[in-house]
C-alpha cells in the first residue's frame, strides 16, 4: 500500500502536499474529502484528525496531520529522490526550517485572511469586508518588504536553492494573485516578482493547479 | 560561543505582536550545558528590536534570535529544532524522536500547538490577562476572553484524549512538542488552573513537565516576569 492523501483542492494547504509530491517524483492516491458537507467533521475522520482539518497523510501504519509536518516528513523520507528540498548542511537546513516559519507566521495568516475575504466568502454568497482586506494588506506589504530585500540578495528564500520554504508560499499566492487578483503588491517588488514568476512556473505547480479548475 | 537574543520586557503593549512566550526560555537552560553561552536582552520598551543594528539581523524586529559568530537565525521553532539537532547528543533521549516517523508524529504535535494552541488561543488569551493586570490595572474583558477560552478547552479535550493513549503528545517520549508548551502551561495555571486541573491526564502532564528540573531553571532565571 502506498502514500495516501486525505484533503480537498479547495484547501492550498492540501494542495501544498501534492505539489510537493509531484517534486519528489512520489506516486500517492488522493482521497477527496467534501468540506462543503463537512465530512471533515464526522466522528470517522477525527478519529484520525482531532482538529478536523485537511490534510491527512497515510502512509503504512502513519497517519499524519499538519501540512508542514506532512512536507517535512515526505522531504526527509524521500530525499535523494526528486528535488532536494531541505538544504545541504545544517545551517542550510536551518535557514530553510527559518523560512517555512516566516511562511507560518508573518505570510500565511494575512494571506489567509485576505482569501478568506476575497475569495471564500463571495463563494459563500456573503459580502468581503473591506476593512479586514485593508489592514491584512496592510500587514502583508510589510513583510513583502522584507521579502523584497531577501530576494534581492538571494533566488531563493532560504539561498540560491529552491527549498519546503519557498515551495510552501506556492497554493496561498496563487489564490491571493490569480484568484484573488491581488497581484499589484507583487508586482511593485521587481524581485518579489520575479521570484513569483520563477516558482509558479515549476512543473509540479503548473500540474496540480490544472487540477483545481 | 552562542549568544541569544531575548526580551529585557517580556510585555511591550505598543508592539503586542513581538511579546514571546514559547520555548527559547526552556531550551536555553540545555544550550547553557553545552557551551559558551550569553543571554542577551533586547529592550523591547525602548524599541531596540527596530534599531538598523537589530533590523540587519531580523528584519522582521522579532525576538528570540540565535547569533552564533556570524551565523543567524530567527523563529523561535527554527531555532529550537537547530539547537536540538546540533546538540542531540547533550539533550534528553528521543527530543526529536528516533525514527522517521517519530520525527514526523513530533512535529505534528509542535505544529499542533503552533496552529490550534498558540496563534488562535493561548497567545491573545495571555495578552488580553497581562494587559489587564499588568498594564492597564483593570478587569478582564470578558468578551474576549469567553471564545478564547473555549478554543483553549476544545484544545485541551483533545489533548486529554490524547494523553490517555500515551504519556507525552507525540508517544511515550518527553520531546520538543511537549517542551515548547510548557511555559504556556504555567501561564495558565496562574490565571485559569481549571483548564488544566479539571482534566486528569493533562494535570499529570503539566506535573510532570514543570518538575523537570530545566523547567525550574527557566523559572529562577526567569524570576522578573510578572506572576500573581
Amino acid at each position: 500500500m502506498g502514500i495516501i492523501v486525505l484533503g480537498s483542492y479547495l484547501s492550498p494547504y492540501t494542495l501544498r502536499v501534492l505539489i510537493e509530491l509531484e517534486e519528489l517524483g512520489v506516486d500517492y492516491e488522493l482521497k477527496l474529502v467534501n468540506l462543503k458537507q463537512g465530512e471533515h467533521r464526522t466522528p470517522e475522520f477525527l478519529k484520525m484528525q482531532p482538529f478536523g482539518q485537511v490534510p491527512v497523510l497515510q502512509d503504512g501504519e502513519l497517519t499524519l496531520f499538519e501540512s508542514r509536518a506532512i512536507t517535512r516528513y515526505l522531504a526527509e523520507k524521500f530525499d535523494g529522490q526528486g528535488t532536494p528540498l531541505l538544504g545541504k548542511s545544517m545551517k542550510e537546513k536551518a535557514l530553510v526550517n527559518q523560512w517555512v516559519e516566516v511562511e507560518s507566521q508573518n505570510y500565511d495568516r494575512p494571506l489567509i485572511s485576505i482569501v478568506e475575504q476575497v475569495v471564500w466568502t463571495p463563494s459563500w454568497g456573503k459580502t468581503t469586508n473591506e476593512e479586514i482586506v485593508a489592514a491584512e494588506m496592510a500587514k502583508l506589504e510589510k513583510v513583502l518588504d522584507i521579502y523584497e530585500v531577501q530576494l534581492t540578495n538571494h533566488k531563493y528564500l532560504a539561498g540560491d536553492f529552491f527549498s519546503l520554504a519557498d515551495l510552501g508560499h506556492l497554493p496561498g499566492t496563487h489564490l491571493l494573485v490569480n484568484i484573488g487578483k491581488k497581484g499589484a503588491i507583487f508586482a511593485a517588488r521587481p524581485h518579489l516578482n520575479a521570484w513569483w514568476e520563477d516558482i509558479s512556473s515549476r512543473p509540479s505547480f503548473k500540474k496540480i493547479m490544472a487540477k483545481t479548475s | 560561543m552562542i549568544r541569544i537574543l531575548e526580551p529585557y520586557i517580556p510585555l511591550c503593549p505598543e508592539h503586542p505582536e513581538q511579546v514571546y512566550l514559547v520555548c527559547p526560555p526552556a531550551l536555553r537552560t540545555w544550550a547553557e550545558q553545552v557551551e559558551d553561552f550569553e543571554l542577551v536582552k533586547v529592550d523591547l520598551a525602548a524599541g531596540e528590536q527596530l534599531k538598523p543594528e537589530f533590523l540587519a539581523i531580523n528584519p522582521f524586529a522579532e525576538i528570540p534570535v540565535l547569533e552564533w559568530g556570524d551565523f543567524h537565525l530567527y523563529e523561535s521553532r527554527a531555532i529550537a529544532r537547530y539547537i536540538a539537532e546540533k546538540f542531540k547528543e547533550q539533550g534528553p533521549e528521543n527530543f526529536l524522536g528516533k525514527t522517521l516517523e517519530e520525527r514526523a508524529v513530533v512535529y505534528q504535535w509542535i505544529e499542533s500547538e503552533s496552529h490550534q494552541f498558540n496563534d488562535s488561543a493561548f497567545s491573545p488569551w495571555v495578552m488580553e490577562y497581562y494587559l489587564a493586570y499588568y498594564e492597564e490595572k483593570r478587569p478582564v474583558r470578558e468578551e474576549v476572553i469567553a471564545p478564547l477560552r473555549a478554543r483553549l478547552e476544545k484544545f485541551f479535550d483533545r489533548v486529554e484524549a490524547r494523553l490517555s493513549k500515551s504519556k507525552f503528545l507525540a508517544g511515550e517520549y518527553y520531546t520538543m512538542a511537549d517542551m515548547n508548551i510548557a511555559p504556556s502551561l504555567w501561564h495558565i495555571m496562574n490565571f485559569e488552573p481549571e483548564l488544566i486541573t479539571s482534566r486528569k491526564h493533562v494535570k499529570a502532564w503539566y506535573e510532570i513537565l514543570t518538575s523537570r528540573p530545566t523547567f525550574k531553571k527557566m523559572l529562577e532565571a526567569d524570576a522578573g516576569w510578572p506572576l500573581l
